[in-house]
């Protein structure tokens, strides 16, 4: 009945023992993956944020390039006489080979002009249409004529979403049209897909750009269409005003993205630009480092409880297990019995010896 | 007189054509067609490619034996033709044919970079549009020199790599891409020849490089990845490692009266003799899986410690005639209570990491 209590309490203290020692290095353990697993996203967010870096950069360049080529366009002496006169045959047979060289090798989807009443004179890009009013339809246009001043943005058209970039033709101070260059965002997709191995693609919303109703997005270009469209439609994905970071699993691939808003020229948002970097590689190692930290973890619990509890029953508990048994033999009577070797620790020596003492000095009935 | 005439015409013909053959030799031999005119560069060249099949895997010697098929599509406005005369929209040509109208017209050049040597097998089959468009589709069964690794043997999943670039062209002349419509028409067969092999997918990333003079050079670089059917792997492996290490658990849990004292050593000695004999049945059987450090070569090579500590250990804490034990007998049957608990659990426990970091494609945790 007494060992079955000291048994207990033993159990307790060893439980106790384990307890305070898995509580100290899981703790540990716990600091360690939370710190690993803050490092690992904050790396995978630097080197998202440098996608989302590039990617400015690139549309700020490919609006200029834009520009540039409207600005080009808006100082040949044959197109402005061409836009004075209204005529736009000859437009159409001076830049007819340009426009196909620059649709084929450089992403320029757009190349038109409107008269300063905001007429369109001619649309190399689809050259049946003309002669209609884009005052309502296309602010950047407008904000051209009323300024006299180059314009660039992002504006959706007829053509879809493009940089575009609006330059004055002037003559002698007059204002006699705008220039108008349209850049398709693909081939800005494939280079920043080409320098940054991220995948990259352009969603719009379509409630956002009035193409649709409902809260429904569609890619309206990207590097790799199959993953957009997985991404997007992702419960996780959302658009955002301000650049955002996520990360999605598709198809048991992690993938961290930057969300960038899209603004067209009047300040609207009308998208975003995503960028996809696959991080699998980098969850996998950290996961291969839980797995490491989780095995030392628990050694290390086994072999310091081990080491304690060894400890505990080799120099306490057992000695003082038989020298508890040994006196309860004295108690009974064994005058003669042989005191056990109890070993253990120094303490339960001296106890021992000053029980052994105490038997021999108590007075005998 | 006519024979003097006779003579005066051939001198002079020998003397024409000797100035001839130096003019030509001076010129120096005939090169490639040069860039086509009226295209900007760099050139866009669109590769996609296909494995139709890999029929070998060499861990040891690290190479591939396999059938691939790449498409490399381009425009060279000099090809244009009226497909109103032809009666054709383009012209098909294949093997010898094809071969010919190469040499007479530019190409990217674009060739297999790991491929080792000649191809067994190949054939060639050439499309020119009328508007320009070159498709040059080339087969060929060939030998590859591959990265294999085999840290996660037999959970490994390998990156077969094919790196595509232009031998003759730097990255200013000719770029190289793989669009979506590329895309769908490369892929990875998802039947292999190659035993004891799943086809995965088939990825494409570009690189740079600088050649031999310096120029930066574009590279498409194809990956087709391929994963070990690790389940037939697992009773071949295993269970016979295991099986042997079991003799340990024997060993600290059998009495003296199952297993006596006095054979337990040569017990462990056999067995350290199997796990050698076990070792090289797995070399011969699945060639690297000893030799490139898997996790089963580090499990056989902790076992050639295991084995024997816990023969020391269990003598040790058996005899009763040492120093320490007649000093703390309680001590030493406590330590050996406790080791042959935690000896085993954290040598298995080990076994059972390693296999987890193998099979890390099944372990998601974060």
């Amino acid at each position: 009945m007494k060992r079955t209590r000291h048994m207990g309490f033993v159990s307790r203290l060893g439980l106790m023992t384990a307890g305070i020692i898995a509580l100290v290095i899981g703790g540990m353990l716990a600091l360690a993956l939370v710190s690993g697993r803050d490092s690992v996203r904050a790396a995978q967010r630097a080197e998202i944020s440098g996608v989302a870096l590039l990617i400015r950069h690139s549309i700020d360049r490919a609006s200029f390039f834009a520009l540039a080529q409207a600005e080009t366009l808006a100082r040949q002496p044959g197109v402005v006489q061409g836009i004075a006169d209204r005529d736009r045959e000859g437009i159409l047979s001076r830049l007819q080979t340009t426009f196909a060289y620059l649709r084929a090798e450089t992403g320029v989807e757009v190349l038109q002009f409107h008269q300063a009443d905001f007429r369109n004179l001619v649309r190399l890009q689809d050259i049946a249409r003309h002669g209609d009013d884009v005052s309502k339809s296309r602010p950047i246009v407008v904000a051209a004529i009323r300024s006299g001043r180059s314009q660039r943005g992002l504006e959706v058209g007829p053509s879809g979403a493009l940089l575009r970039g609006t330059a004055p033709v002037m003559r002698d101070g007059v204002l006699l049209g705008i220039a108008e260059v349209g850049l398709s965002m693909n081939p800005l997709l494939q280079s920043v897909k080409q320098a940054t191995g991220a995948e990259v693609g352009v969603v719009l919303s379509n409630a956002m750009a009035g193409a649709g109703a409902g809260t429904d997005v569609t890619v309206q270009g990207s590097t790799n269409a199959a993953l957009f469209a997985a991404l997007t439609k992702a419960p996780d994905f959302r658009l955002s005003r301000e650049a955002i970071h996520l990360e999605i699993s598709v198809d048991g691939t992690r993938h961290a993205l930057v969300v960038e808003p899209l603004l067209d020229f009047s300040g609207r948002m009308i998208g975003s630009v995503v960028g996809a970097a696959n991080v699998d590689s980098a969850s996998r190692a950290f996961n291969r480092d839980v797995l490491i930290l989780c095995f030392a973890g628990v050694a290390g619990i086994i072999v310091a409880f081990s080491v304690l509890w060894v400890a505990m029953m080799g120099f306490l508990v057992r000695p003082m297990e038989a020298m508890a048994a040994h006196a309860e033999r004295l108690a009974a009577g064994e005058a003669g019995a042989k005191p056990p070797e109890i070993g253990g620790a120094q303490v339960v020596h001296r106890l021992h010896a000053a029980l052994l003492k105490l038997a021999k000095a108590a007075p005998r009935p | 007189m006519s024979r003097l005439w006779a003579m005066l015409l051939v001198l002079l013909g020998s003397a024409l054509a000797s100035t001839f053959a130096v003019a030509q030799q001076a010129q120096g031999p005939a090169g490639p067609p040069p860039l086509p005119a009226g295209v900007e560069l760099p050139m866009n060249v669109r590769l996609a490619v296909r494995v139709l099949n890999i029929t070998r895997i060499q861990e040891v010697e690290r190479e591939m034996s396999a059938a691939i098929e790449f498409t490399q599509r381009w425009t060279d406005p000099s090809l244009q033709f009226d497909r109103v005369v032809a009666g054709a929209e383009r012209m098909d040509m294949v093997g010898t044919e094809a071969e010919v109208r190469l040499s007479r017209i530019w190409q990217p050049a674009i060739a297999i970079e790991n491929m080792i040597g000649q191809p067994r097998a190949q054939t060639v089959a050439l499309s020119v549009f009328h508007d320009g468009r070159v498709v040059l589709i080339r087969r060929l069964d060939a030998e590859f020199r591959v990265d294999l690794a085999m840290a996660a043997f037999p959970f490994d999943q390998q990156r077969l790599v094919l790196r595509f670039a232009s031998q003759r062209h730097p990255a200013a002349e000719v770029a190289l891409l793989t669009t979506e419509f590329d895309m769908q028409f490369s892929g990875l067969q998802s039947s292999l020849s190659v035993a004891n092999w799943d086809a995965g997918s088939l990825s494409f990333s570009q690189e740079s490089f600088f050649g031999w003079n310096a120029r930066p050079y574009a590279r498409l670089v194809a990956v087709a990845t391929v994963e070990r059917q690790w389940p037939r792997y697992i009773l071949r492996i295993f269970v016979p490692f295991f099986a042997l290490m079991s003799l340990s658990l024997f060993l600290y849990w059998a009495s003296d009266r199952v297993i006596e004292q006095k054979a337990r050593a040569p017990m462990v000695f056999s067995s350290l003799l199997a796990l050698a004999a076990l070792s090289f049945t797995f070399e011969a059987s699945f060639p690297g899986a000893i030799s490139l450090n898997s996790p089963i070569a580090t499990m056989i090579s902790l076992g050639y410690f295991y084995l024997p500590f816990v023969l020391l250990t269990d003598a040790m804490l058996t005899s009763q005639d040492s120093a320490l034990a007649r000093r703390h007998p309680a001590l030493i049957a406590e330590m050996r209570r406790n080791v042959r608990w935690t000896v085993p659990m954290l040598f298995f426990g080990f076994c059972l990491l390693l296999l987890l970091l193998a099979a890390d494609r099944a372990v998601r945790i974060v």
